[in-house]
């Protein structure tokens, strides 16, 4: 389970990016997090994954927190930011091959993984090129792949589905939908709120660093389309 | 009208005071001055010891009337300095820019862009190449008399001095680039030829001293009039300074002036089509398949740093120089064994024994390899990468370290072992310098991830702002030398009374006393800085 409680997140120290956030997301939860530009998404997501710091609350990760208890909590999450910023001295193989040796995964369980999503994403044939040789949607898969390889259990993604071609934009939701089969909980920030509307069965969102409202879709959207709270929501003063 | 607006956004990219630290100065005070006071240091010491050498070789120059040969000293080393960096930075600033995509669809002239673009690349040529030659300009000025009319002739002719270098080697650099391009291994062969154009220019200004005369100035002479005679910028150059020729000064600044404009308007064309032809690149599948490998997670990091490390050019040639020279100066002992003390102490006035110069030179090479003080900066955007993995910081720290220490301590021991069959060293004497490189190497790699963990730059457009303009490379190059300083009182104070190699002994045993300590530090700090890093 994924514990965000009363986090807060002040920049130069004016700016609340989050302000006193709680939220709770389960095993077997498909979690979106929609909000407008400079809402306070991306920067939930990095003090979640323990990219940045925040000043009060915790969170807690299966009961790790990411301040007190990094290391554990960081273990069982993956997380994949809206720009694939990575090693491009790397070829996509050696990427992989290092994130596989940050979490210990023996070759004989790293290679049938590399192979499958590899295949799945038809990266295969590129993986021993170099990273900067790479187009944005394939350098989007290798980070994909690389968060997947060591199966977390929880995984955050910040714009997941930005720069994927149709194809994998699908695969990536059923790959979603086969890791919360199996237990894992994911929580994605996106703007396509008719993404969220059919994949999610929880939603938030966020205005101004404060979640306006939260719990299952269908309770959140009620007779509406998501688009349209989103908006009543966004407009409200 | 355009122009002006370009330029005056290019200077604020490029110019910023934020930028050029890496951080901003107003909110870290004390950073900033404690980085102004080791500019002011290291600007100072430059001048003093550059200035020294040649106050003191104006003077023999004026004794023997030969006082313009200092002139084409000046224009030469502004010659290779403009070439140095148009070497590195050329393709960077003119063909392959990475505002390409901003500037192309917008209704500006390319000439307008380009010839915006070759003004801040050379207001950073002359910044250097002004730093450089002041001393010599100072000793010339001193020596043959001031007067305001060669020094504004020597002003205006020092600016067209890269003019000419800037044109050539752009385009030799862009060959470069166009050739490798299609090879497998194109970073290794490009660093290997910047390598050889280094080398060989090192080569031909160390080959002023040695020709037919006994007299090394008489050789310089010769040098510098064949120089002349074949690059006639050279002549009007000394002519305008030196005798105030006015039509020598027209002359230079007609032939460059000409030279820069039909540069501007050719290669419109070629700014295009290599910035296009950066834009279309398309990833080949490859048939060879890519095979998983594990490692430790040190090992993979330090696996990390060297991809890195050979990808990145201009970190390549910096950090690499120190081996390279080591493995260089190793070999030429063997061929050389007997000519090195004797030219250490006529051409650098250095009349030490072999044990003091190869400890001076392992010394100095080491100190350059740094990587450790500016790869976490050089982490960049990518710094979220092990920020959201499960590795503790000084675990990173430690696979940086390790890299470093490969990097240099090999070439170190090895070339100590040159050095010691070369010129016969006893086993005590090597046993000591091996020590004494292990625990260098070992001081200096810790020392600079400190270093980078105070004042690391993630903010850099390209890798040449951390590798060479960065505070953390400063701080631990110029820290290092503070070290070597110690280390060199200690050699000296202990060796009145003791051994040389009891002074070697002392001299390692500092050293490691201080890894040591600052290994303590990494294991108790690295993680509390770490945190406090904002990406």
């Amino acid at each position: 389970m994924l514990v965000i409680k009363n986090v807060s997140k002040t920049y130069n120290n004016k700016t609340k990016a989050c302000d006193r956030i709680n939220l709770t997301i389960e095993p077997g939860d498909i979690y979106g997090f929609i909000g407008h530009n400079g809402a306070g998404k991306t920067t939930l997501l990095k003090s979640i994954s323990g990219i940045i710091n925040f000043e009060e609350g915790d969170i807690t990760i299966f009961g790790h927190s990411i301040k007190t208890d990094a290391m554990e909590a960081k273990r069982l999450i993956a997380y994949i930011p809206d720009n694939p910023d990575i090693y491009e001295s790397l070829t996509g193989m050696q990427y992989l091959d290092f994130i596989c040796d940050v979490f210990e995964i023996p070759l004989e369980e790293r290679v049938p993984l590399i192979d499958k999503y590899a295949e799945m994403f038809e990266i295969k044939d590129v993986l021993s090129n170099p990273i900067s040789s790479y187009s944005h949607g394939m350098k989007q898969k290798i980070v994909i792949m690389s968060a997947l390889v060591h199966q977390p259990k929880a995984l955050l993604l910040d714009e997941p589905f930005v720069g994927l071609d149709p194809k994998a934009s699908f695969l990536l939701k059923e790959v979603f939908k086969d890791m919360v089969d199996k237990g894992s909980l994911i929580f994605f920030s996106t703007h396509v709120l008719e993404v969220a509307e059919k994949l999610c069965n929880k939603v938030a969102i966020i205005k101004n660093g404060k979640i306006v409202s939260n719990g299952r879709t269908e309770d959140v959207i009620k007779d509406e389309s998501l688009e349209q709270i989103f908006m009543e929501l966004s407009n409200e003063s | 009208m355009m122009f002006k607006k370009l330029l005056s956004v290019f200077f604020k990219e490029n110019f910023g005071f934020s930028r050029i630290l890496g951080f901003n100065a107003k909110k870290q005070k004390g950073k900033a001055i404690a980085i102004g006071v080791l500019l002011v240091y290291g600007l100072g010491a430059f001048l003093f010891t550059f200035g020294y050498l040649f106050f003191d070789l104006g003077k023999i120059l004026n004794q023997v009337g030969v006082l313009d040969i200092l002139l084409i000293y000046g224009f030469i080393y502004a010659t290779v300095l403009s070439v140095m960096f148009v070497l590195f930075r050329a393709n960077g600033y003119l063909f392959n820019y990475k505002d390409y995509q901003i500037l192309q669809p917008l209704p500006i002239p390319s000439r307008t862009v380009i010839s915006a673009k070759i003004v801040v690349m050379m207001v950073f040529i002359y910044l250097s190449v002004f730093i450089f030659i002041a001393p010599i300009a100072f000793s010339y000025f001193y020596h043959g008399g001031f007067n305001v009319l060669g020094l504004l002739f020597f002003l205006i002719g020092t600016l067209t001095i890269p003019i000419i270098p800037l044109v050539v080697f752009s385009f030799v650099s862009l060959l470069i680039a166009r050739l490798t391009a299609k090879m497998r291994h194109t970073n290794i062969i490009n660093i290997v030829l910047l390598f050889v154009v280094f080398l060989g220019i090192m080569y031909g200004s160390f080959s002023l001293n040695f020709g037919d005369n006994l007299n090394p100035l008489l050789n310089q002479q010769d040098f510098m009039d064949a120089l002349g005679s074949i690059y006639p910028p050279i002549t009007w150059f000394v002519g305008a300074v030196n005798s105030h020729n006015v039509l020598d000064l027209l002359f230079l600044l007609a032939s460059n002036a000409a030279v820069l404009v039909i540069f501007v308007y050719a290669i419109q064309k070629l700014v295009t089509s290599t910035n296009q032809r950066a834009m279309s690149k398309v990833t080949r599948k490859n048939n060879k398949a890519a095979v998983a490998k594990q490692r430790s997670i040190i090992g993979s990091i330090a696996a990390k740093e060297t991809k890195t490390f050979f990808n990145t050019t201009i970190y390549a040639l910096n950090i690499g120089f120190g081996p390279v020279i080591m493995i260089i100066l190793g070999v030429a002992s063997i061929f050389y064994a007997d000519n090195i003390q004797n030219y250490f102490a006529t051409e650098m006035g250095l009349n030490f024994g072999m044990e003091i110069i190869i400890l001076i030179l392992l010394g100095f090479s080491l100190s350059m390899v740094y990587s450790t003080a500016v790869s976490l900066s050089l982490e960049g955007k990518q710094f979220w990468i092990l920020r959201s993995l499960p590795i503790k910081p000084k675990t990173v720290m430690y696979g940086k370290m390790l890299f470093n220490i490969y990097l240099g301590l090999p070439a170190a021991v090895i070339t100590t072992l040159m050095f010691s069959y070369a010129i016969k060293l006893s086993f005590l004497t090597t046993m000591m310098i091996l020590l004494f490189v292990v625990s260098l190497s070992l001081m200096v790699t810790v020392f600079g991830a400190i270093i980078n963990l105070y004042v690391p730059k993630f903010e850099f457009r390209n890798p040449t702002e951390v590798v060479k303009q960065s505070a953390g490379a400063m701080f631990a190059l110029f820290g290092s030398w503070i070290i070597l300083v110690v280390d060199g009182l200690i050699f000296y104070f202990v060796t009145k009374t003791m051994s040389n190699d009891v002074g070697i002994l002392l001299m390692s045993l500092l050293n490691l006393l201080l890894f040591a300590g600052m290994v303590v530090f990494i294991e108790k700090k690295t993680e509390s800085l770490f945190n406090k890093f904002e990406v």
